[in-house]
């Protein structure tokens, strides 16, 4: 394993024409890698196509039949749009809820002054050991006392104001230049003019990042909407989809992978398009 | 106040000390209700008997005893220990090879590689461990036709109770080394060049300079990921919930999946509360004895 010589390579420009052997080798292990990082991906839209019949499973590498009777299977069986438009809502409203919630206090944090402010910002620091995990049966008490057990407000208010979110914005909007915010302030505006005028127009990558996140966080989620939805109207393409097992030994896998296909691919679309936003070591933590 | 330096300083500073507090309280408001509540609502719940409805009623230490004698809880407890032992050094491992030639000179098409690998981390758990499931199906998966080709005896992998460990461990890898190998290679980066360019002039080989100066350059990043596996470990539900819903037996169940199992299957909350309590002080344990462990580690 030549190729895999340390961050060390980095110095050696000028030698690494000449290195011809080494350069396969990496790039063979790369290609290796991508495989198995791709193969199952590929193995579950090739399930979903493969035109026989719905239960039996037959290992093809590429199906002898291709229809989307699979598709069409699913679609019949659990009311499948509608999850998919829950979980569009959900993430959506999530998202830009959050957005709204952390950066009005990543800018107070960031820019504001008040006697106390970086003890209050501490203990919210502190709140972040805590595992969700914990506080999730209090939630669920909360949530039925509020009638929100299975409905979109139990899946996008709770973790809306997110810390990690608070804490990314605030490392952002301190980068936007005093000057300016003083400028302004000098031309009589008011801080609610400065954060729309000045502070978020100059945000915009960290905003699109967190929206990003924030978007395939809550379209991921499993653990809480598993928890605070009951109907199969309700629920969200991810625990749909589990849902479609049905109790029988003959999982009908054709249409669990076309179901998983319908909750996988648009957010890899919105990944690729947007994916030079994406930074998840600037935000280590925001999954969940 | 964006920069001190305004005349009439208190009228000034208290405005914006109740401008500061319009542009937190939302936010603060939501974390109050949604996070601090729930966390010590949680706490007191520990120690009550609750059955979902109607009021807790107080038990003091009940359900400690209880947790302490629960055979389950502890077979949770070993089996997440066991997928933390068996997934967190592959995932590092792979994770820093993987970021390593992503980071060297002689790589091309880095970015595309670097979203490739990453793909499994942004996808979803509940999908990714289906198709794993379907793989490991025992008569017609795809990795049994596979061994069946080369001759290997078909493996009951989500039916025998090591197997089971083994596919999970398997797919928490999977998920997890692209999601590690960003934060290596961030590291990497950071590290001075001008370090191996020195080295190189004094004739230190390739393993070398990997040895005393990419390992403690990317050190505290190495520390923090393998924290990270724990914290990432001790949350772990989906990929058992979906693959074995904690089976055979009890052979795969995690903690979480133990919790979720009281408090929302048995209806016994006040016992899933306590056992939240258990997993919160055994997870910041190990990490704190870690961390000791590590920057001693270091320090020598």
């Amino acid at each position: 394993m030549t190729g895999a010589t340390p961050g060390a390579t980095g110095s050696r420009h000028k030698k690494s024409t000449s290195r011809l052997p080494e350069r396969v080798a990496l790039h063979l292990l790369l290609v290796c890698g991508a495989i198995v990082s791709v193969f199952p991906f590929y193995w579950m839209v090739t399930t979903s196509l493969n035109g026989s019949s719905i239960f039996t499973l037959r290992v093809e590498l590429w199906p002898s039949i291709i229809s989307l009777q699979h598709y069409a299977y699913a679609f019949s069986r659990i009311p499948l749009l509608r999850n998919l438009a829950n979980s569009m809502l959900v993430a959506a409203c999530f998202s830009i809820l959050s957005l709204l919630l952390t950066s009005s206090a990543g800018f107070a944090f960031a820019k504001l002054r008040f006697p106390g402010k970086e003890v209050l910002f501490g203990c919210l620091l502190v709140l972040m050991i805590v595992p969700f995990e914990l506080q999730v049966v209090p939630l669920y008490r909360i949530c039925s006392l509020f009638r929100w057990v299975n409905t979109y407000f139990a899946l996008i208010v709770p973790q809306a104001a997110s810390i990690m979110g608070i804490f990314f914005m605030r490392q952002i909007i301190r980068g936007v230049p005093d000057e300016l915010l003083d400028a302004a302030k000098i031309e009589g505006s008011s801080y609610g003019r400065i954060y729309l005028a000045i502070v978020l127009p100059l945000s915009t990558a960290g905003i699109i990042a967190l929206l990003i996140i924030n978007f395939m966080a809550s379209w991921n989620d499993f653990f809480w909407p598993l928890i605070a939805l009951r109907t199969k109207e309700m629920f969200t393409i991810v625990v749909a989809i589990p849902s479609l097992r049905g109790e029988t030994f003959n999982v009908p896998w054709g249409s669990v992978m076309a179901a998983s296909a319908v909750a996988v691919l648009p957010l890899m679309l919105v990944f690729f398009v947007l994916q030079r936003y994406f930074r998840p070591e600037a935000m280590s933590g925001a999954f969940r | 106040m964006f920069s001190a330096r305004h005349g009439k300083k208190t009228t000034l500073a208290s405005r914006e000390s109740v401008v500061f507090i319009l542009f937190v309280l939302p936010a603060i408001v939501i974390i109050a209700l949604f996070t601090v509540y729930p966390i010590l609502n949680a706490f007191s719940l520990s120690l009550s008997e609750f059955a979902g409805f109607g009021q807790p009623r107080f038990t003091g230490l009940e359900n400690f005893r209880k947790v302490l004698l629960d055979g389950t809880f502890w077979t949770s407890a070993k089996n997440t220990g066991l997928f933390w032992l068996g997934s967190a050094l592959p995932t590092i491992v792979i994770a820093l090879f993987l970021a390593l030639m992503l980071n060297s000179a002689l790589t091309r098409m880095k970015g595309l590689f670097r979203v490739v690998h990453y793909l499994p981390s942004i996808t979803s758990t509940v999908a990714v461990s289906m198709v794993f499931q379907m793989m490991m199906s025992e008569r017609f998966g795809l990795f049994n036709s596979v061994l069946g080709l080369l001759g290997v005896t078909a493996i009951p992998w989500l039916r025998d109770p090591a197997w089971a460990k083994v596919s999970i461990v398997m797919v928490v890898i999977w998920r997890s080394v692209g999601w590690f190998m960003v934060f290596m290679l961030a590291a990497l980066q950071s590290v001075d060049p001008s370090l191996y360019e020195a080295a190189s002039v004094d004739g230190a080989n390739a393993w070398r300079q990997f040895v005393s100066i990419t390992i403690p350059g990317i050190f505290h990043v190495l520390t923090f990921c393998i924290i990270l596996t724990l914290i990432n470990i001790a949350k772990a539900f989906t990929e058992p919930y979906i693959l074995t819903n904690g089976g055979p037996g009890t052979a795969t169940l995690s903690m979480v999946l133990y919790l979720y199992k009281q408090a929302f299957g048995y209806i016994d909350m006040g016992y899933a509360c306590t056992i939240g309590v258990m997993i919160f002080g055994m997870t910041i344990v190990v990490a704190l004895f870690q961390l000791r462990f590590l920057s001693r580690m270091y320090s020598t």
